[in-house]
């Protein structure tokens, strides 16, 4: 409620240009179930960059290393490499267009983003909801999540006491993206 | 305004092969459209080369973005593809260009260090199998032994198991301990870091099991015999209990 406050009292029109994730203060969580357990991993080694457009168009392109995600079980993270094919497919990276609303003001709660998801050398349609507010700072956060289908992604499985992990990873993302270069 | 291979394209290329920004303009006025340059866009004109807008892969290697597969994958449902394969196109920009350099993973070595870790996984649990079994049967023979008829009816049950619980679980530190490490990475105290600890605690448990085992059976008729079985007992459910704790950390 307070940060809804906040977000309204520094409401801003969104200028046009190219905006830079702030990696330190950014962050992309997957989630996978296994019967026995959930798993979460998070990195914060991203690259990302946001062009807004005269015309309110937004093209956004995120890439993280797949080696960069830490799930608290180096074991589990090495063989989650095993599953991706780090060595021949090293990134996961999303790209996206959005329209932003006429005036461009944030907060927006919700923007609706056409985008793909390249995963595991497979590149799949992918529409993504997300939040957009201003911050403090002048920055603009965005926050949201979506789903992925590991087998759509040609990903086997990978499995603990010979069962494996359900198809469908959660990735929830909280990008801070900066003015600039 | 974008151009694609046409009239506008060829608008275009006269801009960008011959124009100065002045002369462009006058070039565009002439032909009856007040068009500048900067409204000018080339998605790709016909005497550009195919492919357009290349996209380069982080293994370093350049790739067709517009495929939906790589390394000849199959993607899914045609229909899935079909469908967006207008879509594309919108998606062609590539904002952050070439990717850093990151560690490379050799995958070879990563699918050697699964093999041998999935084989240490069930050897592993065969392990606490048997030492669940060693254990039993060990306080079955500590009450014979030394609270009922001393018939030894569970001594060599005890020795086989005994003796099988450390030949699988030597074998499975061994294929832990030789598994290639492609990546190097520090992860502070984790979940495997738990799981290492515990099984640490375990080896000495497991050598001093054995060593208290024989000196027990070496004891036959001494006084201190009952108290060093004893110590062998407690140390053999110690061990359990640190096994236990290594195989929940990965499990649980």
């Amino acid at each position: 409620m307070r940060r809804t406050l906040y977000a309204i009292l520094i409401a801003a029109a969104v200028p046009s240009g190219a905006f830079t994730v702030d990696a330190a203060k950014s962050a992309i969580q997957f989630t996978v179930i296994h019967k026995l357990h959930r798993v979460e991993g998070k990195s914060n080694e991203i690259e990302g960059k946001a062009v807004v457009k005269d015309d309110g168009t937004v093209q956004a392109m995120v890439r993280v290393s797949v080696a960069s995600f830490r799930s608290g079980d180096a074991n589990r993270d090495e063989h989650m490499l095993e599953a991706l094919e780090a060595g021949k497919f090293p990134y996961v990276v999303f790209k996206g267009v959005a329209q932003l609303p006429p005036g461009r003001a944030v907060p927006i709660p919700s923007l609706e983003m056409q985008g793909e998801v390249q995963l595991h050398g497979v590149t799949r349609p992918m529409r993504v909801s997300l939040s957009l507010a201003p911050q403090r700072d002048r920055s603009i956060r965005g926050q949201g999540s979506f789903d992925i289908s590991l087998d759509a992604h040609g990903i086997q499985r990978p499995s603990l006491m010979f069962v494996k992990i359900e198809d469908t990873c959660h990735i929830t993302f909280d990008l801070v993206f900066r003015a600039g270069r | 305004m974008r151009t694609r291979c046409g009239d506008k394209t060829f608008l275009a290329g006269v801009v960008l092969l011959f124009g100065t920004p002045a002369s462009a303009r006058a070039t565009v006025r002439v032909l009856g459209q007040a068009l500048r340059p900067s409204e000018l866009r080339v998605e790709r004109a016909c005497w550009m080369p195919n492919p357009p807008l290349p996209s380069v892969q982080s293994t370093g290697r350049l790739s067709d973005e517009h495929d939906t597969t790589h390394g000849g994958k199959e993607a899914g449902t045609g229909q899935q593809n079909g469908g967006e394969a207008a879509n594309r196109g919108e998606f062609g920009f590539d904002l952050l260009g070439v990717p850093p350099n990151t560690q490379k993973v050799n995958e070879d070595a990563l699918r050697l260090r699964r093999t041998m870790l999935t084989v240490h996984q069930g050897v592993g649990l065969g392990m606490f199998a048997l030492q669940l079994s060693t254990t039993i049967v060990g306080q079955l023979n500590y009450n014979d032994k030394f609270g009922g008829d001393n018939t030894s009816k569970y001594v060599q049950a005890h020795d086989i198991l005994a003796y099988s619980t450390l030949a699988s679980f030597a074998a499975a530190a061994t294929l832990a301990w030789f598994a290639p490490k492609p990546i190097k990475r520090g992860e502070g105290f984790d979940r495997v870091s738990l799981h290492k600890a515990s099984m640490l605690a375990a080896t000495l448990g497991m050598l001093a099991e054995g060593t208290l085992g024989i000196w027990t059976q070496s004891r036959e008729g001494y006084l201190n015999q009952k108290s060093i079985g004893t110590a062998h007992l407690a140390i053999g459910y110690v061990t359990l209990a640190a096994v236990t704790v290594g195989i929940s950390a990965l499990v649980f």
